[in-house]
């Protein structure tokens, strides 16, 4: 095992009554990109803000290559979009970044940076001149243009069509091969899948998913089964193949990882079923199958 | 200090200029402003009245002058930025912060310069203004310097209000206090009760201080102003780095 | 370039500062000079060489002077007039005419503030003085009428006493009134014993003895017993061989002052005033009349002037020096104006124009020994004058004054000849109550309170710490209260009720008076006509006595051409003060 390069271990956050943060340990080694998933409110931005230093933890340590999160050595090796950035818009590109590599023992020539994240087209018009995308890369390009070793993404791509995502997505992905630990925060189940190799996931300030991208899939891959039907749910509850059952009206819907057993046994046991359906989980899905869950952390396999 | 982080100092005004004159409508009034001021209350409605009424309200709207690019440039600068997240962006980068408010300050200042010296060639040229190199020099650094309070004050609003509201709030404490610390009209013109009500305005000890200069001001020796000036500025400092951790 | 940008703002803030006007206090400045293309007599001959000034002097050449091109001009020394009085402002007055050097040859002036001023080579503002103070006279003799406290001399015995005192008050000469009778008209003489003790007694002290007299007898006495200069021609007779071989024989010089004789006779004209040159249109028709008035001596002859011009001519053909002076400001003379006079008379009475313009510059320097005056050699004082026409073909030209330069500066030529009324006083004699006498003139006491201010000032009119005895100044007591915006408190002197009369200041060059009080700074509050504020200028006042003086042309801001009033007053600088202003006097 090597030595995280980002380490935090048993930080709790409270605003006053709130807890936002609960005993959140987590680690990052170098080269990992690591999705950050949950709902609104879950606590991703404040752990985020937790390791860059921004926001102030009540209980625990974080360590930032073996320095304190907030740290001059620790921010000059990172390099960060936050969410829902804007900057002034009377200065153009080259402007903000020449602005900002100077803050930067060594930062990346702009003519890498504006190649990397395919500025040209407008690095010298001013950012109210700029859609949306371009905006995005530019914060990219700020994040990149430390040449850090981790770079934290906190929902890099929400509100952007399906265009920009994916270039934005490349963009990504050259930075992953270039070698840099990644951090991000998504929504999206299929951005998650298509960037990173691990995922957390992070229900009211807990992490209740720490793993591989297919130990999560395998785990949270149960398809639901859907019928107007007169069975009893709680014996149907009380077998091993069923995780969920769930009535709403005479309508029955049992989520499960084993739909040819369960159906089997549901023919077998001769209730009245019409009306049949067999669908995939959706993220929602398996978001509110988690939080209903209620249980201890589901453990992924340690890497 | 090395010459990297001279280097950020410089790039951060040098932006922070460029920032701001490159939104004229937003600029040009407060450059305009308080010379017009001067022009109607200082120049033409002037006529038959003291013949050191120019130099005193050339003081005075110089005062007004300067303090408008600071608590603007702090109070709804600094405010927009933090909602826009800019502020939280430049914190996790490795920069010190101070370069971003040092930026802020002399942006404010230079704007304040340029008011001060339009000021002063008005008051030269059409007030029949006239003092001593030195005290024209006291003067402008006076002023210059007692753009300070006004960025630490602004800079306390900025942290502490929304962006929307901040130019709101900005000229809710701007334009009242301008008056009643006697910048537009000569304080011994107010009611007596307002002569004393001033002492809490950082503007009127300001003025008091530039007025001192040529010896117009109320009389009071100037080490009590700037001691009130200082007083309250760290005071405001003080409030603003409460405001900064929080935010 | 980035270095170069904090350089760069600097100067940009350095020269913004540096442009930004000064109170005006300062003087005009000398700079070198060199005049090229005039023509210009150097006392003895005419030159067409540049003439080069420096330091208030004539100097050698010098490359960086600023040249300034006169071409066609005439240049002569500053004049200078051998015989006046000097009452008042004599000595301002004349720099308007070109006269920049006389000779005082009696009035109770302080002589010691002549001499001081002989040796400013900085002030451009008086025509230099050399005085003999007071005339020796015996008593109830001539120079006993006018008033002046004059200590006779009525044995020898008293001379060595008499004389003493003039040279330890300051007197350059020594001037004697003698009479071969004991009677004159209605005046008495000293006796010859007593002429010639005070004679021996001048040279004693190293001055020049000169004296009075008007008849051919009385100055082969003077002649005889050693005097150095008859400072009136002969007028009784004319002159016989005799006289004149004295004259040569003893070296004396004589100041003829035909203008100051022609008075004395009847319907005197103007006809040496030529209407086409420009002092007479700078006269104004008040003066013109002033030079047409007659000196009434009943006992005198009434071919004076005939005589004397026969004389002069007898004399100088005999080579015996002649000096320029007009006796002014007696009837029919004006100081300054009637030098000019007094040349045409010379000329008129045989001498050539040079040989007349000697006679009013480096003759009279050399035989009366003024250092550096009527003379434009290196070292020689700068003072000149630049004529729009020739004098050397007629001396009359000498009315062609176009500048004037006093010590190496040029002073600003006023006309007298305007239409507005001319303020009529140059001093403010004040009352016990406020008054100036001989005018409409009142002092009050001026403060804020008619704008609602809290300051207050009172005046009392007491005898003038800083004045000659028995003239009275105003003691301001003033407080300065907080109240009104500007707040003041002061002394004004309104030129009458209400502001409804200006009077026109712009023929003096400057206003002066004397101030002692609390110090600080005060300020002089100038209302004028089509000024709706009032202008302002400071000075500062120190416990001891200090005279301001208020340079015009250094406030050409303040409309001088209508002044309504004046006020003394202190302001937010200072709080409970006392401040004496007295001797106010308006200089030409």
């Amino acid at each position: 095992m090597q030595t995280p390069i980002i380490n935090v271990v048993d930080v709790t956050k409270e605003y006053g009554n709130t807890t936002v943060l609960s005993a959140i340990d987590f680690k990052l080694n170098h080269g990992e990109v690591v999705a950050l998933l949950g709902e609104n409110g879950a606590g991703k931005t404040t752990l985020i803000n937790t390791i860059l230093g921004l926001t102030a933890h009540s209980k625990g340590a974080v360590k930032v290559f073996d320095a304190d999160a907030g740290s001059k050595t620790a921010r000059q090796r990172i390099g960060c979009v936050l969410q829902d950035t804007q900057l002034p818009d009377t200065l153009t590109p080259i402007e903000h970044l020449t602005l900002f590599s100077s803050y930067y023992p060594t930062p990346l020539p702009l003519e890498v940076l504006i190649d990397l994240l395919s500025l040209e087209d407008f690095a010298h018009r001013r950012l109210n001149q700029l859609s949306g995308g371009q905006k995005q890369r530019l914060y990219l390009a700020l994040a990149m243009c430390g040449d850090p070793d981790i770079i934290f993404l906190d929902e890099p791509t929400v509100g952007l069509d399906i265009h920009s995502r994916k270039q934005l997505w490349n963009a990504i992905k050259k930075l992953q091969q270039a070698g840099k630990s990644i951090i991000l925060t998504t929504h999206y189940l299929e951005e998650a899948d298509a960037l990173a190799e691990r995922l957390v996931y992070l229900v009211k300030g807990q992490i209740q998913f720490d793993g591989a991208m297919s130990e999560f899939k395998k785990q949270f891959n149960a398809k639901t089964i859907c019928a107007i039907s007169d069975l009893d749910i709680h014996e149907v509850d009380a077998w091993d193949t069923v995780t969920a059952v769930t009535r709403n009206q005479d309508r029955v819907s049992i989520v499960t990882h084993h739909v040819e057993a369960v159906l089997a046994r549901l023919f077998q046991s001769n209730v009245n079923l019409s009306d049949l359906t067999v669908s995939s989980q959706t993220l929602e899905n398996i978001m509110y199958q988690i939080s209903q869950q209620n249980s201890d952390v589901v453990k992924g396999v340690d890497q | 200090m090395k010459s990297a982080t001279l280097r950020i100092y410089y790039l951060e005004a040098k932006f922070e200029f460029l920032k701001a004159i490159r939104v004229p409508a937003f600029t040009l009034p407060s450059l305009i402003f308080p010379a017009m001021f001067y022009i109607f209350f200082g120049l033409m409605f002037n006529s038959g009245s003291h013949p050191q009424h120019a130099a005193y309200l050339m003081a005075t709207y110089a005062v007004f002058g300067i303090i408008g690019p600071a608590l603007f440039s702090f109070g709804v600068g600094v405010a927009i930025e933090k909602d826009q997240g800019w502020l939280q962006l430049k914190q996790a980068s490795p920069m010190p912060i101070s370069a971003y408010f040092f930026a802020r300050a002399v942006s404010a200042a230079l704007f304040g310069l340029v008011i001060v010296m339009l000021l002063f060639t008005l008051g030269a040229l059409f007030g029949d203004v006239r003092f001593t190199h030195a005290e024209w020099l006291l003067s402008l650094l006076a002023l210059i310097l007692g753009s300070l309070p006004f960025a630490a004050l602004g800079l306390l609003l900025g942290l502490s209000v929304k962006g929307q509201a901040a130019a709101a709030v900005v000229n809710l404490i701007y334009l009242p206090m301008a008056f009643l610390s006697g910048l537009w009209l000569p304080i011994q013109m107010l009611p007596d009760f307002f002569q004393y009500f001033a002492w809490i305005f950082p503007a009127f000890h300001l003025a008091q201080i530039v007025l001192a200069i040529q010896e117009q001001s109320l009389g009071y020796p100037i080490v009590v102003h700037l001691l009130s000036l200082v007083a309250m500025t760290l005071l405001f400092v003080a409030l603003a780095m409460r405001a900064y951790r929080r935010a | 370039m980035n270095k170069l940008l904090p350089l760069f703002f600097i100067a940009a803030l350095v020269s913004f500062i540096l442009l930004l006007p000064t109170p005006t206090e300062e003087q005009p400045t000398s700079t070198s000079l060199r005049i090229k293309n005039a023509s210009w007599f150097d006392g003895t001959k005419w030159q067409q060489s540049d003439l080069y000034i420096n330091e208030g002097v004539i100097a050698h050449p010098d490359s960086a002077a600023e040249t300034i091109d006169l071409t066609g001009k005439f240049i002569i020394p500053g004049l200078i007039d051998a015989h006046t009085h000097i009452w008042g402002d004599a000595p301002q007055q004349s720099l308007q005419f070109g006269v920049t050097s006389m000779v005082d040859l009696f009035s109770d002036s302080d002589v010691k503030v002549f001499n001081q001023r002989i040796k400013d080579i900085q002030q451009a503002q008086y025509a230099d003085i050399f005085s003999a103070g007071i005339l020796a006279t015996s008593q109830g003799g001539h120079g006993t009428q006018f008033g002046v406290t004059v200590n006779t001399v009525n044995a020898p015995t008293e001379a060595a006493k008499f004389v003493v005192e003039q040279v330890d008050r300051g007197a350059q000469f020594i001037k004697i009134v003698y009479h071969h009778e004991a009677n004159y008209g209605p005046f008495t003489s000293i006796d010859r014993a007593t002429l010639q003790a005070l004679i021996k007694a001048a040279h004693a002290q190293n001055k020049l003895a000169l004296v009075h007299v008007s008849h051919l007898e009385a100055a082969k006495h003077a002649i005889a017993e050693g005097a150095d200069g008859l400072v009136h021609m002969i007028s009784d007779q004319d002159i016989d061989e005799e006289f004149i071989a004295l004259a040569k024989q003893k070296k004396i010089f004589i100041i003829p002052t035909l203008a100051v004789i022609a008075a004395m006779n009847q319907g005197h004209q103007l006809t040496w005033l030529e209407p086409q040159l420009r002092l007479y249109n700078r006269l104004s028709e008040a003066q013109r009349q002033q030079l047409t008035q007659t000196f009434n001596v009943p006992f005198a002859k009434q071919n004076l002037l005939a005589i004397a011009m026969r004389n002069t001519q007898r004399l100088h053909q005999a080579n015996v020096p002649l000096l320029a002076g007009s006796d002014a400001p007696n009837p029919g003379t004006l100081i300054g104006v009637s030098l000019h006079h007094e040349l045409a008379l010379l000329q008129q009475s045989g001498l050539s124009a040079t040989a007349t313009l000697q006679a009013a510059t480096y003759g009279a320097a050399l035989e009366l020994s003024l250092p550096q005056r009527g003379r434009l050699h290196v070292g020689d004082r700068a003072d000149l004058i630049v004529l729009g026409k020739d004098p050397a073909t007629n001396i009359h030209h000498t009315q062609s004054i176009e500048q004037v330069m006093k010590n190496g500066r040029w002073i600003k030529l006023q006309s007298f000849n305007t239409k507005a009324p001319s303020i009529p006083i140059t001093e403010f004699p004040i009352d016990a109550a406020g008054k100036v006498a001989a005018s409409d003139f009142q002092f009050i006491a001026t403060s804020d309170q008619m704008m609602s201010g809290n300051s207050s000032a009172a005046l009392t009119f007491i005898q003038g710490k800083c004045a000659q005895p028995e003239i009275l100044g105003v003691q301001i007591s003033g407080d300065i209260k907080p109240g009104f915006a500007f707040p003041w408190s002061g002394a004004m002197l309104n030129f009458s009720r209400n502001f409804s009369a200006s009077y026109d200041l712009s023929d003096f060059t400057s206003l002066s008076f004397n101030t002692a009080g609390n110090v600080g700074r005060y300020r002089l509050l100038i209302f004028s006509e089509h000024q709706q504020q009032p202008k302002m200028i400071t000075f500062t006042v120190n416990e001891q006595c200090s005279k301001q003086t208020i340079e015009f042309a250094a406030h050409p801001n303040v409309n001088w051409e209508a002044v309504q009033g004046l006020a003394w007053v202190a302001g937010q600088e200072q709080s409970q003060f006392r401040l004496l202003i007295d001797t106010i006097k308006l200089n030409p």
